[in-house]
């Protein structure tokens, strides 16, 4: 399973009227042993929302904290997390985290793609900040 | 980049401005309320990710102390109010002295119920701890790594110490419960050991500047209780006087305070706590315990191993050897005591026989009895001692030394010993006596070797041996020659060549002079028969005995001295430069004598077959007389006349009637004598047991050979 896979089985969905082609995407979701409860919605700011494998999501320290149901906040109860950052950030985000989980048991050497040519430098910055708030 | 520089010059624009949209003031409040709502349990109503935002903007606008000072406040706040709302109502009543009873209970539970609040409480702070951690993560990562000042989570324990457990008057009766519900338990009522558990854990949890607040707080004053409490029972139950009692209850004492810190205490605290009761228990009472009427020699006594070995486990506890120390000790003066009852009963026995009535041969067979008895408890309590030693004492070598000194003083304490043991081997090894078979025997003498070995005065020992074993082997009384060989044997084992070589020598001469029988009968055959047997066991003199060797002879009338001529001649034509010297005390004769009844064969010593002889022509002779005719030494010749005028069998009648044998009296041939039997044999009286008289001669002679061995081996110094 290849990043790209894993970021077309994130099903990807427009909510509200603006359409934006270079983001929205139509997956199906390739797991589908995967129970509901499995996935998370995450929510951009703009009103996209994704939906992940638990696992990807928690890659994120924050996002884990967020879905933690012992804190039992109130994200963990509606198995939904808000981003405050554009679409475009979010998928870049949910695309870094499906990498980070396929790579995570695999020796540094061995790895031979390289996140950074996949970053467009339009949102470096914005990314940048987005990757300090979620502690990813 | 290379990204970068496949499309020339990108543009990178700037992220958005995450700036404040509402003051840091009002964010603030909004967080304070989230976090007070948190502690209220009421984390599902709030967004995680609303106030981690909220966090964040504040310490990315730099007021990261303004928040970090502010959540403290708020902890310490909470804290303040669950301390009042949930611990104070549940304070125990001040703890009144040990009581029994229904009080115990109660004050078991309200303890409990006091303990349960701190440690409800605890789980609530913990509880929020870790979800505000969760939401200040940020201000963790960022903040307080770069203000140097711990992350929060430690902040809420360190709140939690200073609020809760050392906050007066939770910390006084927080550890005043713990302890009173140990000492509850001590005395035997039932706590719930969960709770104190629990709150022991927190406060194993809680640390402040590297020292632990259980070790820094709690440890001590449990100690101290604990010496004190143990203090007091060590002394109210050595009152009782029942050491097996009071061991039984240190035992136990150990094993439930052990179980105590494995359960609910923590296992830092065990060793202390076993070094204290030890201390409190053992160490300061090691005297009492073994003395006390109950103590060692008691147990000793009644064979208690269970309680003997209690004894010795927990003593090797005591630390520095000290408590093993006192064991030997004791056992050794409980030995000591018990050999010296074992040397009176020896030595008392014929102090009772002085008065009249035990007189001659019972006074002789009393005193065999004594040495045999005291040998023979020797062994008992060796074997008892052995047997402890390996049941109760896991054979400790130092142990079994300590014992075996004890042996060594008692036995050489008693200046008859090497008589005693030789005496009891002599009984062992003699014919006739108690059938015994061969593994029996084996199994007394490999005994007697023990006792040998803490012999000192073995130069002594052998020589009594050799008297012993050369009576045995003249007068043919020795039940098997193979026991005495490998008793013999055995002793070489202990001693060395040198030490037995004289008594190989005496078994030589035995032999030898055994094959020489048949020699001299063809001698006979030769030069003309005599008018009897006559067979002859040359000793060689330094072998044997010097009481043997150095006996007086006496004089051998014509028909004898016809065959000791022949002897003479015989051995004089095989052997040259050799002397012999004739003993008639220690042979013994075949003769028929006829008396007015019937003729009887009568096998008696060959000194009293000379005194026999002179009775051939004339039928009264007074001692002079026979004196004057054997050649009999006093001592010699009143054992003979005794044998045959005061035995059983009496062969000459003495006038006047008696048991003792005095110059003066008159002794005349019994014609008269009657007896079923057409064989008699009449015993010498046999002289086993040495008279005070002899043992002094003894004393001398063995002074006397020691005197020689020591100017020898000086001797071999100053060369």
């Amino acid at each position: 399973m290849t990043v790209t896979s894993v970021v077309r089985d994130a099903v990807i969905a427009k909510r509200g009227s603006k359409t934006n082609e270079s983001i929205v995407k139509t997956g199906r979701i390739l797991l589908s042993t995967m129970a509901e409860s499995d996935f998370v919605l995450l929510e951009s700011e703009d009103g996209f929302t994704f939906s992940v494998p638990r696992k990807v999501a928690c890659a994120s320290n924050i996002l884990k904290s967020m879905l933690d149901e012992e804190a039992a906040f109130s994200e963990s109860t509606t198995n939904s997390c808000k981003i405050q950052y554009r679409g475009v950030i979010v998928l870049k985000i949910v695309e870094y985290l499906a990498y980070k989980v396929q790579y995570q048991d695999v020796n540094a050497e061995d790895i031979t793609e390289d996140f950074s040519e996949r970053i467009d430098p339009y949102i470096a910055l914005e990314l940048l900040t987005a990757a300090d708030f979620l502690d990813t | 980049m290379s990204m970068a520089a496949r499309r020339g010059k990108p543009k990178i624009r700037p992220p958005r401005k995450l700036g404040p949209d509402t003051s840091i003031k009002d964010t603030w409040t909004k967080l304070a309320n989230a976090i007070r709502e948190i502690q209220n349990h009421n984390a599902s109503k709030l967004s995680f990710e609303e106030h981690y935002r909220y966090a964040y903007n504040m310490v990315l606008h730099k007021h990261g102390d303004q928040l970090y000072n502010g959540v403290k406040g708020l902890i310490a706040e909470h804290l303040d109010q669950l301390a009042r709302d949930t611990i104070v109502p549940t304070f125990p009543r001040t703890s009144g002295s040990s009581s029994r009873g229904a009080e115990a209970i109660e004050r078991a539970m309200e303890g409990d119920r006091f303990l349960k609040a701190v440690k409800g409480v605890w789980d609530d702070h913990t509880g929020s701890m870790r979800k505000l951690k969760d939401v200040l993560k940020y201000m963790d990562r960022s903040y307080t790594t770069s203000a140097g000042v711990p992350d929060i989570y430690e902040v809420g324990l360190t709140l939690f110490l200073q609020h809760i457990v050392r906050a007066t008057p939770i910390h006084t009766h927080l550890i005043a419960t713990l302890l009173s519900q140990v000492q509850l338990e001590r005395d035997g009522e039932t706590i719930t050991r969960s709770t104190v558990r629990e709150c022991v854990d927190i406060l194993l949890r809680l640390s402040i500047n590297d020292s632990n607040v259980y070790l820094a707080d709690f440890e001590p004053e449990f100690l101290r209780r604990s010496a004190d409490f143990y203090k007091l029972e060590a002394v109210t139950m050595l009152e009782k006087g029942d050491s097996a009692l009071y061991l039984r209850n240190v035992e136990r004492r150990l094993i439930e305070e052990a179980d105590r810190t494995a359960h609910y205490l923590s296992s830092m605290t065990t060793n202390p706590l076993q070094d204290l009761l030890v201390e409190q228990l053992l160490s300061p009472h090691l005297s009492a315990i073994l003395d006390a009427s109950t103590g060692l020699t008691s147990m000793v006594d009644t064979e208690k191993v269970g309680d003997l070995r209690r004894l010795y486990t927990l003593l090797l506890r005591v630390p520095e050897n000290i408590g093993r120390d006192a064991l030997r000790l004791a056992l050794r003066i409980d030995i000591e005591e018990r050999g010296k009852a074992v040397n009176q009963s020896a030595t008392e026995t014929p102090d009772n026989d002085e008065d009249p009535k035990g007189k001659g041969k019972a006074k002789e067979s009393n005193a065999l009895s004594s040495a045999l008895r005291w040998v023979q408890d020797t062994l008992d309590l060796k074997d008892k001692f052995d047997q402890l030693l390996a049941q109760a004492f896991g054979n400790d070598l130092s142990v079994q030394t300590s014992i075996n000194e004890a042996f060594q003083s008692f036995i050489n304490a008693t200046p008859r010993a090497p008589e005693f043991l030789s005496l009891f081997i002599d009984e062992h090894l003699k014919k006739g006596t108690k059938a015994k078979t061969e593994d029996e025997i084996d199994q007394a003498l490999e005994k007697t070797i023990i006792l040998f070995r803490f012999l000192h005065d073995k130069d002594k020992f052998e020589r009594y041996y050799k008297n012993h074993l050369a009576r045995r082997m003249l007068y043919g009384r020795s039940a098997s020659d193979d026991a005495e060989k490998g008793m013999v044997a055995k002793l070489k084992v202990e001693m060395g060549f040198q030490f037995t070589q004289k008594l190989e020598g005496m078994f030589t001469d035995m032999r030898i002079s055994s094959e020489g029988a048949t020699t001299f009968r063809n001698y006979l055959n030769r030069h003309g028969a005599l008018p009897f047997d006559l067979s002859v066991n040359v000793l060689t003199a330094s072998y044997w005995p010097q009481a043997i060797a150095a006996a007086s002879t006496c004089t051998f009338n014509s028909t004898l001295a016809v065959a000791t001529s022949t002897f003479q001649r015989y051995y004089d034509s095989r052997h040259s430069g050799r002397r012999l010297t004739w003993q008639g005390n220690l042979g013994h004769a075949d003769v028929r004598v006829r008396f007015k009844a019937r003729t009887h064969d009568l096998n008696v010593s060959t000194q009293a077959l000379v005194v026999l002889l002179l009775f051939e022509d004339v039928d009264e002779l007074s001692y002079e007389d026979i004196q004057a005719g054997s050649g009999l030494a006093d001592a010699e010749l009143g054992r003979t006349l005794q044998s045959l005028a005061c035995g059983k069998f009496r062969i000459l009648l003495k006038t006047p009637k008696g048991r003792e044998v005095n110059p003066g009296d008159i002794f005349a041939f019994n014609d008269g004598f009657t007896c079923p039997l057409a064989k008699i044999k009449i015993m010498q009286v046999a002289s086993k047991v040495e008279s005070p008289r002899e043992r002094e001669e003894t004393q001398v002679q063995v002074d006397e050979e020691r005197k020689h061995v020591v100017e020898v081996s000086r001797l071999r110094r100053t060369r």
